[in-house]
């Protein structure tokens, strides 16, 4: 039975000094050494006012000794307690044990260089071709982040690391997250020539019927050339963003009733077999890429000797659920005292219940009104 | 020899305080000694003494080891040998400290494999103390070697070997004493926090301040100040002192400390980083810009202006430019030895071969090459630096760059490895910048004086300056991470590691001897932010201090300016008068007809005077050119440069074949594209890459079915043509001229909206001057070419002329002519008023009555007005833009 004593208390209401009156009283009561005081705060700021605190509550006791031994505590923001333990054992993670903690721009380039060792051309060649397809309707968007398939890649990858999901299970992920895209398209068409030929010949059919002497307004002149632009390519050959552009934009009122059958046509793009197709391969592409990214570049960092912030706690983590290591840290550990806990991540709130099941007694404060009691055996007072 | 008297601390190797001068002119036979000092004073005197190998040297003996033999760091030492290295040794050192003889008999598991595996590691300092206190232990009594030692830490808090070798010293007759430190009688409110009961009630009277300014630069700034203010440095100690505190002592006039900083990031060692990173191919552009720029860098001065602006047209090492600024740069050196010595130099750091793939190792040759390059012109530039008492850094300088390339090469040789993977190899550069002394800023002197501890304070201060007062410096050492069985084990053979607590205590008291020996001010400087402007807190010192104090009148000890203690004068301030900037403005004369058009203009030059004609004046006559500051990323305008070069090789040969021109053009741009646009090869571009690979592939396929469609050939690729207009002859260079009949197209790479628009608008200047030039060209009767723009990223191709069949796509506007008849009526306004004197800069509004054209348009008069270009201008700081953009000038 993991027990966690809940302290309430909403923002303003002292609880740094509440946390530093819980760790000090400890100490004076010797329940807890002041070095095997573990506290995790969210800010640096948190964590050396609580240090501070809690040395001048006992500096102002005359324990003086006490006050000078918790310098030796591990108080600091989670990613710093983490990034402590996962240095101190680096030899049982097998990492690099002067490790080089990464910010987050120094992780994007890390990822960057780690897709470069691990995609095979061919697929980027692949997937640069399935992205064009629905690259936004403004070219001068070419640099933009829109169309960038290493976002989604990057953010898969984000959160698979911030849930603790292993990369073996992405095929299953993109098999459920087509599905439910799928959900929000049409049902698709059997013939993707009659939806092509079907707009072909609406575009043709407004370009002969609009009369640019009589109509001569601005949003007129501009439409009639996106759908020359567009009838050129023809329909087979357009990206999707331009079906959507033909189903929604307007030539000027008096123009208006031409462009019907083109919106018409050109609407039904959801339930374009090819649209299913491109999507459907996108999808388990940039899943499987993923997968790929994901292993290599925890293979490139551990090789550079770099963690980044996820890495700090995922590996904390893997270390307090190894069964030596818990020993080793049942010595060293007397009390855990957790800041903010209602802002915890699920891997986070995974740490303090493991150092919650090791050490003797385990405080949390946090805010009631953002509580997440969803685990088992909490006390509150 | 007879035996001197030591005075022991171990804090003492990084300066000790007061010292054995303190209030002498002169003391013999006394030394104040750290655990350095002393091992190497007791080897020297019982003849013990061996090379002492660099902790580094040590670090690839180990790696090497380790890479050979299995254990439990194999994992570790697979991804970083060195690290796992290091690390082990720290274990083996402290071990040894606390009474290990290196041996396995005994020992746990994990240590019995660490006793193996270090065998054959050249002993560190703990190793020569364990050898010096057997060889003490064996040895008959000498009272000559030591007659006294006084410790100024307590027996306790030494390590155990220490111990044992003080116990061995006073067999041989030394007399060991623990020495009191003085109680010294402080003044004010440092006197109140030194009294041992109650609460004090500060007075604020300056003798004990938290100095917490806004940033290190303004803490230092206020210090300096205050010293320089003082009649009498006679006692001023500064704790932990930096580059940044000396730099402000300097300033002002004031002795400075010689700190040194080992993170120094001084721009000459980067040369040697910058030259092994330039041997992987394809170089990346970034780092040879980056080595161009160093100042005082390997290459020379002139050379390196040519490559930087060889690098600003393409954005790669080895290219078409990049070729000529190499030849161009050895035809100005008219000696043959020089200038075979700087192709020699060129080649050596340019001449890239370890092909940057992911399994690719950078060979042991390469490395020995590069470096022996960067010695070699080091070795040169020291021989040829003056002499400068003054400065002696200017040497210290080039001594340390050998040193670096050398420290790279011995522990290259001691890894006994023939390659390193790019991981390793920045492991290496690692290792090696450490075997690197320190450089100060500014050499130490005298007057005012440092340690570099707060436990090197042994006597009393008038004056203490605990710079660098920080919570970060006032953690407790990582202990070692060993198991309740191991440390069990570890006691058994009678090995006591300290535990934290007490590790803990021993260092505060040391923490503590500043506040306990400052007798006039003590200085406490923690700065809100640090230098790389983190957010800081004071040192757990402080914590002591404010625990001293009355609940809430804390504060009043927390200074965010210094305050002149006691009889202090305030800080010293300088008076300088600040001479006014230079007022921007729009309009500039020029007297006389000192800038005149000329006989021969440009499209480019012509552009250029129609949107600014100051910017004109400047570049045309005034031939200022702005330092070049290439930009090596995938911009736009390297694209468009990649696109020109690819078709005016491939569209030739592809005519009017889609097929053969997608082809030709992947091939080319597989064989070109490291040439020219780098970063498109470089780890984590492959995207970038493919992308535009397909879009010039399709792009090319896209003109030869145009080609096709029209009939139409191509006459001429990246073309020049001249012809008589506007008073004086204009050259311009066509990018492609397809015909009959004659079709002028600018290929562009992106703005396919803004084309678009300028056909419409008639603003398209550009190809108005191409189309006028190409029809006085071909003589009287000619008939006016077609104008067209080729968006490459949209492979679209777009026309005013309505007989160009798809896939062009024609855009409604008033063609060619008219636009060059506007251009001509701008081009006589602005040269009339060039040529009465009056230059405008039109980027700049001169106050709000004149707009700046933001884009360009024909205005309300039908006149064509041309936006100035000012965001690639170099000239903001002359016609004051830039100013305005800061915020700062009117």
């Amino acid at each position: 039975m993991i027990r966690v004593e809940i302290i309430s208390a909403s923002a303003g209401t002292g609880k740094t000094t509440r946390l530093a009156r819980v760790i000090a009283e400890a100490v004076a009561s010797h329940e807890a050494r002041p070095e095997a005081v573990l506290a995790t705060t969210f800010t640096r700021r948190a964590a050396a006012e609580l240090s501070e605190r809690a040395r001048a509550r006992l500096l102002a006791d005359g324990r003086v000794e006490e006050a000078r031994r918790l310098t030796a505590a591990r108080i600091g923001t989670v990613n710093a307690v983490c990034g402590a333990l996962v240095q101190a054992f680096s030899f049982e993670r097998g990492l690099s044990p002067r490790l080089r903690v990464l910010d987050e721009w120094q992780a994007d380039a890390m990822l960057r260089q780690a897709l470069a060792h691990a995609i095979p051309q061919e697929r980027v060649e692949e997937l640069d071709e399935l992205t064009s397809r629905f690259q936004g309707r403004d070219p001068e968007m070419f640099y933009a982040k829109q169309l960038d398939w290493r976002e989604p890649v990057r953010e898969i990858i984000a959160l698979a690391r911030a849930n603790n999901l292993a990369s073996e299970r992405f095929p299953e992920f993109a098999e459920r997250s087509w599905r439910m895209l799928e959900g929000q398209l049409g049902r698709p068409q059997a013939s993707a020539p009659e939806l092509d030929d079907a707009l072909d010949r609406a575009m043709r059919e407004f370009l002969t019927g609009v009369d640019l002497a009589a109509d001569r307004t601005e949003t007129t002149r501009r439409f009639h050339a996106s759908v020359q632009r567009w009838e050129r390519q023809g329909a087979c050959r357009l990206r999707w963003a331009d079906w959507l552009g033909l189903a929604s934009d307007e030539p000027g009122k008096r123009s208006a009733l031409l462009a019907s059958p083109l919106h018409e046509a050109a609407e039904h793009h959801d339930r374009h077999p090819r649209l299913h197709g491109d999507l459907q391969r996108l999808t388990w592409i940039v899943f499987d890429v993923a997968r790929l990214a994901l292993d290599a570049y925890q293979e490139h960092k551990r090789r550079l000797g770099a963690i980044d912030f996820v890495d700090q706690e995922a590996f904390a983590l893997a270390l307090l659920r190894t069964p030596e290591i818990r020993e080793r840290l049942a010595d060293e550990l007397d009390l855990v005292v957790v800041d903010e806990f209602q802002d915890t991540s699920p891997i986070q709130l995974a740490i303090f219940l493991e150092l919650a099941a090791i050490a003797p007694r385990s405080v949390w404060v946090g805010d009631p009104k953002q509580a997440i009691y969803g685990f088992r055996g909490p006390t509150r007072r | 020899m007879s035996a001197i008297r030591v005075r022991f601390a171990l804090d003492f190797d990084a300066g000790a305080w007061p010292g054995p001068l303190a209030g002498r002119e002169a003391v013999a036979g006394e030394a104040w000694l750290g655990p350095l000092g002393l091992l190497g004073h007791l080897e020297l005197l019982t003849g013990l003494g061996g090379i002492a190998v660099h902790p580094a040297e040590r670090v690839a003996v180990l790696a090497t080891a380790l890479q050979r033999t299995s254990g439990f760091w194999d994992a570790s030492a697979e991804v970083d040998a060195a690290g796992s290295a290091r690390e082990l040794l720290r274990w083996r050192d402290e071990l040894v400290l606390a009474g290990w003889d290196g041996r396995p008999d005994g020992m746990p598991p994990r240590l019995a494999a660490l006793a193996a595996v270090t065998a054959e590691v050249p002993p560190g300092a703990p190793d020569r103390l364990r050898a010096l206190a057997d060889a003490l232990g064996r040895r008959p009594g000498d009272p000559d070697l030591i007659e006294e030692i006084e410790l100024v830490d307590s027996l306790a808090s030494l390590p155990e070997l220490w111990r044992r070798c003080l116990a061995a010293l006073e067999r041989h007759g030394a007399q060991v004493a623990q020495v009191a430190l003085p109680v010294i009688a402080g003044r004010g409110d440092l006197e109140s926090l030194r009294v041992a009961s109650g609460r004090m009630a500060p007075r604020r009277d300056g003798t004990v301040q938290l100095l917490r300014s806004d940033g290190p630069w303004a803490a230092a700034e206020a210090i300096a100040g205050w010293l320089a203010a003082l009649d009498d440095l006679d006692g001023t100690l500064v704790v932990t002192p930096s580059p940044l505190l000396d730099s402000e002592l300097h300033r002002f006039g004031l002795p400075t400390t010689g700190a040194t900083d080992e993170r120094d990031g001084e721009a000459l060692l980067e040369v040697v980083p910058l030259v092994l990173a330039l041997g992987w191919s394809p170089p990346d552009p970034q780092h040879a810009v980056e080595l161009l720029r160093i100042p005082d860098g390997p290459i020379p001065r002139r050379p390196a202006w040519r490559l930087l602006h060889a690098l600003e047209e393409w954005p790669a090492v080895g290219s078409p430019a990049w070729g000529r600024a190499i030849e161009e740069s050895l035809a100005e050196i008219d000696d043959g030895a020089r200038r075979e010595r700087v192709r020699r130099g060129l080649d050596g750091i340019f001449a890239s071969s370890v092909r940057r793939t992911g399994a690719s190792s950078y060979p042991l040759a390469e490395l020995h090459e590069r470096m022996e390059t960067v010695r070699a012109w080091a070795r040169v530039r020291r021989a040829v630096e003056p002499a400068d008492a003054t400065d002696p850094s200017r040497i210290q300088r080039w001594d340390r760059v050998s040193a670096f390339a050398s420290a790279i090469e011995r522990l290259a040789q001691l890894s006994l490895r023939e390659s390193w993977p790019a991981a390793e190899l920045h492991h290496l550069l690692t290792e090696a910048r450490q075997m690197v002394a320190g450089l100060a800023s500014h050499p130490a002197q005298s007057g005012i004086a440092a340690i570099g501890a707060p436990g090197a304070m042994a006597g009393a201060a008038k004056r203490v300056i605990w710079w660098g007062f920080d919570r970060s410096a006032g953690r407790a050492p990582a202990g070692l991470p060993f198991s309740r069985a191991e440390r069990e084990q570890l006691a058994a053979s009678g090995i006591e590691l300290p535990d934290a607590a007490t590790q803990a205590l021993w260092l505060a008291q040391r923490w503590r001897r500043p506040l306990d020996l400052a007798s006039d001010t003590l200085l406490l400087v923690s700065p809100l932010r640090d230098e790389a402007g983190e957010e800081s807190h004071p040192h757990p010192v402080w914590d002591e201090v404010a625990a001293r104090c009355e609940e809430a009148s804390v504060a009043s000890l927390v200074f965010s300016h210094l305050v002149p203690a006691p009889g202090d004068r305030g800080p010293a301030t300088v008076a300088r008068e600040l001479a006014p900037l230079p007022r921007g403005k729009r309009r500039w004369s020029v007297p006389g007809r000192q800038v005149a058009l000329r006989d021969r203009e440009s499209q480019t030059s012509i552009d250029a005077l129609l949107r600014c004609s100051l910017r004109w004046a400047l570049r045309y006559h005034g031939g200022l050119r702005g330092r070049a500051v290439p930009d090596c990323t995938v911009s736009p305008r390297c694209l468009g440069n990649l696109g020109h070069a690819l078709l005016e090789a491939v569209l030739p040969a592809a005519g009017n074949d889609p097929g053969r021109g997608e082809r030709l053009a992947g091939e080319w741009f597989e064989r070109e594209v490291e040439r020219r646009v780098a970063a498109l090869c470089l780890p984590g571009q492959e995207g970038e890459r493919a992308r535009v690979r397909r879009l010039l592939c399709a792009a090319t396929a896209g003109l030869a079915e145009f080609l096709a469609a029209s009939g139409l050939g191509v006459r001429g690729v990246e073309q020049g043509v001249a012809a008589r207009a506007l008073g004086r002859t204009l050259e311009g260079r066509l990018d492609l001229l397809l015909g009959e009949p004659p079709v002028v197209v600018d290929a562009k790479w992106g703005g396919r909206k803004r084309r678009f628009d300028a056909l419409r608008l008639g603003t398209a200047s550009q190809l108005a001057f191409y189309a006028h030039l190409l029809s006085q060209s071909q003589g009287p009767g000619a008939p006016a070419p077609a104008v067209a723009f080729f968006v490459l990223s949209e492979n679209a191709l777009l026309t005013t002329a309505p007989h160009l069949p798809r896939p062009a796509q024609r855009v409604s506007g008033p063609g060619a002519a008219e636009t060059w008849r506007l251009l001509e009526q701008a081009f006589e306004e602005v040269r009339n008023g060039v040529e009465s004197g009056e230059l405008l800069a039109l980027g700049h509004p001169d106050g709000e009555d004149e707009r700046i054209p933001e884009k360009d348009a024909i205005d309300g008069s039908g006149r064509l007005v041309l936006a100035p270009d000012c965001r690639y201008c170099d000239y903001g700081g002359l016609c004051g833009r830039d100013l305005l953009a800061a915020g700062e000038g009117a």
